[in-house]
């Protein structure tokens, strides 16, 4: 059904592709949201992935990748969104969220607040991989042809990003275990 | 935290918080967007797929030869009576009209388009870091097309790899990417150019074009991009025909005189004044 749609989509029908955007629009945004923690970012990034899919589609060797190609080009476009993030750092947005899932009790407060942190400091390539394996469930060689990246720079980048996430959770965990010393004491 | 299994719980936890809907205006938006936008049509590679066998193939470059001889025959001094007009110009690409300009800090002097603009550096470059005022520049009317010049030192010892390799890590695994990692050719993929009678190596980015020129302890580096700063640019490198023209014309401009170089500012030893 999804290659029938690209092909066709491919050869200029733009309802073909609308009905590709809006199969993967929820996907994107939330895989867009969780590599730039920003939901202007994320839907800009959105917006430019899926014309750039459109404009790029014929350059797709093979339909059955569409999934993967899309993701790729998405990945791209937030990296793009965080350059501008960056340049343009003052110029925030507030905008209502859509279709928001619950927070997890499982995690608490303090820890969802030292991964937010953790995750921002780091680089973009590593949040991509972080957020494709652990979100999207994909295994890491799956991981890599989504991404484009050889398997052993997503083990890399990977590691590298848990180690940091990890560390920013015990350091959480020493702070908490200090705070209720010094009220104890 | 002290085993995997409980991070991943967590993380994974997580990670499954937040915006899982994109917003109906997002999607409007963009196929109104994809309605104004033309698909790029990818040509196919020809040459590549060709079922001519190579004598068919021999026989016509033989013939095409023979017609570009003939050409050139009707086009000599004296026989414009029998060929056709002579070609036009593009204004952009006569380098009569440009305009001369000589670096301020990273010794050398080049010409550009007399339609564009000159940027001159601010800042000398000390990779990595490289950023948009350290480049000596010079863009179209839109700013969309660059021409950009840059030069520093080898670090001591450092070899000509080693200084790629920091280069290419300085584009695709710093903090903030400015290029994709698909975009940065393996080293084998490179081409080459000459700068100022010099062998330099060329690299093909998604963006644009760069040339490599090594002048005893110093690397320049000149640059032509095709760049909005919002599109993301392909994903694929690759450069429209036009850009490569004027970047292979921009070249011929250039000339090298590593002696006037500012950069680095001589560094005050200990003890002194």
């Amino acid at each position: 059904m999804q290659r029938a749609l690209v092909d066709a989509a491919r050869n200029g029908d733009e309802e073909a592709f609308a009905s590709l955007a809006r199969g993967a629009g929820d996907r994107l945004l939330a895989i867009a949201y969780r590599i730039l923690r920003d939901l202007g970012l994320a839907e800009d990034a959105v917006q430019q992935t899926l014309v750039t899919a459109w404009r790029e589609l014929r350059s797709l060797r093979d339909p059955d990748r569409f999934d993967a190609w899309l993701h790729r080009l998405l990945v791209n476009a937030c990296y793009a969104e965080l350059r501008r993030g960056r340049r343009w750092a003052l110029n925030l947005r507030v905008l209502p969220a859509d279709g928001s899932a619950e927070p997890d009790p499982a995690v608490s407060v303090i820890q969802r607040d030292e991964l937010e942190r953790g995750f921002r400091r780091l680089p973009p390539e590593q949040r991509s991989v972080f957020v494709i394996h652990h979100y999207l469930g994909l295994t890491l060689p799956e991981t890599a042809e989504h991404l484009g990246v050889p398997l052993g720079t997503v083990k890399s980048r990977l590691h590298y990003a848990t180690n940091a996430l990890r560390a920013a959770l015990t350091a959480d965990a020493r702070s908490a275990v200090n705070t209720s010393r010094e009220r104890m004491a | 935290m002290s085993t995997n299994s409980n991070f991943d719980r967590i993380a994974e936890a997580w990670l499954a918080e937040g915006p899982t809907q994109l917003a109906d205006r997002v999607l409007d938006a963009a196929l109104d967007e994809v309605h104004l936008t033309r698909q790029r049509r990818r040509l196919p590679a020809l040459w590549r797929f060709n079922p001519m066998p190579t004598s068919v193939r021999l026989v016509a470059a033989a013939v095409i030869g023979v017609l570009a001889v003939g050409l050139l025959y009707l086009n000599l001094p004296g026989r414009n009576d029998v060929g056709g007009p002579s070609p036009t110009i593009n204004p952009l690409l006569n380098t009569a009209t440009w305009t001369a300009f000589t670096s301020p800090r990273y010794g050398f002097s080049a010409k550009y388009p007399a339609s564009f603009a000159a940027v001159p550096s601010e800042l000398a470059w000390r990779m990595p870091n490289a950023s948009g005022n350290m480049f000596d520049g010079f863009h179209d009317d839109g700013a969309v097309k660059w021409l950009n010049g840059i030069s520093t030192l080898l670090p001591v010892g450092a070899s000509r790899d080693d200084w790629y390799d920091e280069y290419r890590r300085d584009l695709v695994e710093d903090e903030v990417a400015w290029e994709p990692e698909s975009c940065f050719t393996p080293r084998e993929d490179w081409s080459s150019t000459t700068v100022d009678g010099l062998a330099a190596d060329l690299r093909m980015s998604c963006a644009g074009l760069e040339a490599f020129v090594f002048v005893a302890d110093r690397v320049y580096m000149f640059g032509a991009y095709a760049y909005d700063g919002v599109t993301p640019p392909t994903l694929e490198p690759g450069v429209s025909d036009e850009l490569r023209d004027l970047f292979e014309l921009w070249l011929t401009t250039i000339t090298l005189d590593p002696t006037s170089a500012l950069y680095p500012t001589p560094v005050p030893t200990p003890g002194s004044t």
